[in-house]
């Protein structure tokens, strides 16, 4: 059994004309202990997924299952539960609450469990202990450096001792000496047995995936494993073929690797950018 | 337990914001901090008023001028019919009560015309009342300094006068033997009241009062009204029976109507107290806008709160809070705002009733009960005004508020 199993998962913003699909009938399943990084253009759907996943949003169709059980129906204060004891979220912009100090932060999640205080910042010590900010406890988030941030938000993900880590691009805004301290963290927090998930736009973090999706246009165009520590061909090729860029061109730039990538595989349609009823008459005719 | 958390929550977030905490608790301080003062001084008053009536006899009649209607709620009969009513009540009718069968002794309570005067010295203030000797006994009022005058003065023109008078027309405070004058005629100060406890059960202002023998004022010329007539009846069981018979003689007096009122001690206490519940039913009214007001104060704030924090709605979401321990949160943050709001009026009342003892002779009482009514009133307010911004709060989506900027 997977520890996550998507069928056909489909998102949809807007009505009528005005019709967005974020996500086309994504179909995936990941099993305990991988780490996967997920890349593709703005737009392709990266974030939707992890949301989705993360049961922070309900995708509008499809099934969802989580450790077996099923939450895409789920109420929403069970999946308020669920997210609580089971994921861990790692945002680009930290999102820490500015008027608690450190240690409060980290310990918030356990609040809403309803543990007492003191079991609460016990945890809370030791998650911040296995992130190296120990001696940070009781500064304000503003005190501290942007990769220091981000060490709290992770102390905040693990200290619920959840089965998921969903990280959102977390080196994103990070300069490159603590985005690799960063990286270094998610990959021990992987070492230990736990399930990350991590959205990125820099190939070169993928050396730290065990398995890499590529998505484009709300589809998972490609799904790759790679050993870790290595950086795959193909994204390394891709990596090469770009001309040195500016941040300005950033996202020009991921286009275009995505551009270099194979074809997808046959059974899947690569642009799908169409109303929901349409789309679904065009998938008869290609099953015909 | 977790109301708890809640409450820590709310207070850090009060206390993080603490100058528009402030701003938001205003309505609802001004409110508690009104009611409870008003509230204070209704109720210190009506406890003088009821010492004082336990402290006259309870065989004690009172006669008013003027039928006693029941006074529209909401209009100022029941305070007219105090004082204004005069005029009906005669000395004949006086007379005759005092020869009703079961009456131990009728005091007149004459109005005289004219102001009494010492010198170039004018006292306008007070009012000038002929009674007979009975008076202090009935009233249950001592003579500090001096004496009262006794029935073989009737005629004689003396004054017993109240320490008011003595401060404000002769500048001293034991003017005996010295003269005053009303219309001319001279009244010399043969006694001083001791100071009477504030209230006004008796209609009269003894600190403010000169009496004077009734015969002696029939001199003053003018007519004397009676404002009122006390009657003692020989016992306490008598006075319904003696308050009947009175009540005949003096409706054949007065062509068979009866255009005057009869009040037993109770009935005496009640006509007060109507005054009380009256303005007691206003300040109600008072109370409920001053608290909607302040609830629609903590309402708006709270709204542009929850708009503020909508980053943080987001954020507490993601790690697990559910839609209810959001809800739990803002309308805690609420109610501690209307806790606090409360709690800071109560102690501005208490403050503003030191300042009422010590610059007049009022005595606001303040009541446990009421300040748990207020209180528990402005911590209502807060959790009605803090639903609707709180279920705002509790319904938004966590993608969009993870989103937004603020």
């Amino acid at each position: 059994m997977s520890l996550i199993e998507i069928k056909e998962i489909s998102k949809v913003y807007g009505f009528g004309d005005a019709t967005t699909v974020a996500l086309d009938e994504v179909s995936l399943s990941i099993e305990k202990g991988e780490f996967i990084a997920v890349m593709g253009p703005s737009g392709s759907g990266k974030t939707t997924l992890m949301n989705i996943l993360g049961l922070l949003d309900r995708p509008t169709h499809g099934n969802y299952k989580l450790n077996g059980q099923k939450v895409s129906r789920m109420g929403r204060l069970r999946q308020a539960r669920r997210r609580r004891d089971n994921i861990g979220f790692i945002f680009q912009s930290f999102n820490l609450l500015p008027k608690l100090t450190v240690i409060e932060n980290v310990a918030l999640p356990l609040a809403y469990k309803g543990m007492t205080q003191k079991r609460r910042l016990k945890a809370a010590e030791r998650a911040l202990d296995q992130v190296g900010l120990t001696d940070k406890e009781y500064n304000l988030p503003t005190q501290l450096s942007g990769g220091q941030l981000q060490r709290v938000a992770i102390a905040r993900a693990l200290v619920n001792g959840p089965n998921i880590i969903i990280a959102d691009e977390p080196t994103g805004n990070l300069d490159s000496v603590s985005a690799r301290v960063v990286m270094e963290l998610l990959s021990e927090i992987h070492k230990l047995g736990n399930t990350v998930l991590m959205v990125t736009h820099n190939p070169s973090l993928t050396r730290y995936a065990d398995r890499i999706l590529y998505m484009h246009d709300g589809s998972i165009v490609y799904d790759e494993a790679s050993a870790v520590g290595e950086v795959p061909d193909r994204v390394q090729k891709a990596v090469n073929s770009l001309r040195r860029s500016n941040d300005d061109e950033h996202l020009a730039n991921v286009s275009a690797m995505i551009e270099t990538m194979p074809e997808p595989t046959p059974t899947q349609n690569k642009k799908k950018k169409k109303k929901i009823a349409k789309k679904k008459r065009s998938r008869k005719k290609t099953s015909e | 337990m977790m109301i708890l958390e809640y409450l820590k929550m709310a207070i850090s977030s009060v206390r993080g914001a603490k100058f528009r905490s402030a701003l938001t608790m205003f309505g609802i301080i001004i409110g508690v901090s009104s009611v409870m003062t008003i509230v204070g001084l209704g109720e210190g008053v009506r406890q003088q008023v009821a010492v004082q009536v336990s402290e006259v006899s309870d065989s004690l009649i009172v006669l008013r001028p003027g039928k006693r209607s029941e006074p529209k709620p909401f209009s100022l009969d029941a305070v007219r019919s105090f004082g204004a009513n005069t005029g009906s009540l005669s000395e004949k009718d006086w007379r005759d009560t005092e020869k009703v069968e079961g009456v131990l002794s009728a005091v007149p309570v004459g109005i005289v015309s004219g102001i009494a005067s010492y010198g170039e010295e004018e006292y306008a203030s007070g009012s000038i009342i002929a009674s007979t000797e009975s008076l202090p006994g009935l009233l249950n009022q001592t003579v500090e300094f001096g004496e009262f005058f006794d029935s073989e003065d009737s005629g004689r023109r003396v004054a017993v006068i109240g320490r008011g008078v003595a401060e404000d027309l002769f500048k001293e405070n034991v003017p005996i033997g010295k003269s005053l004058q009303i219309r001319g005629k001279n009244y010399v100060v043969q006694g001083i009241f001791e100071q009477q406890k504030s209230g006004t059960f008796a209609v009269i202002n003894m600190n403010e009062a000169i009496v004077i023998p009734f015969d002696a004022a029939r001199q003053v010329g003018g007519t004397i009204q009676l404002a009122q007539i006390y009657v003692e009846a020989e016992s306490a069981d008598a006075v319904g029976g003696v308050s009947e018979s009175i009540r005949k003689t003096l409706k054949q007096n007065h062509a068979g109507q009866e255009d005057f009122t009869i009040l037993e001690r109770e009935e005496a206490l009640e006509a007060t107290n109507e005054v009380f519940y009256q303005l007691t039913v206003f300040i109600a009214g008072v109370a409920f806008i001053s608290f909607i007001v302040g609830g629609i104060g903590i309402m708006n704030i709270m709204f542009a709160t929850v708009s503020e924090r909508t980053r943080e709605i987001g954020i507490r979401k993601a790690i697990g809070a559910t839609n209810t321990q959001i809800l739990g949160q803002f309308i805690m943050e609420s109610m501690v705002l209307s806790f606090l709001g409360a709690a800071i009026g109560v102690a501005v009342s208490f403050t503003a009733n030191v300042f009422i003892r010590v610059t007049s002779d009022l005595q606001p009482v303040t009541t446990p009960r009421v300040m748990l009514v207020v209180t528990g009133l402005s911590v209502l307010t807060g959790v009605i005004s803090g639903i609707l911004p709180a279920a705002k709060a509790a319904r938004k989506d966590p993608i969009a508020s993870l989103r937004s900027d603020a």
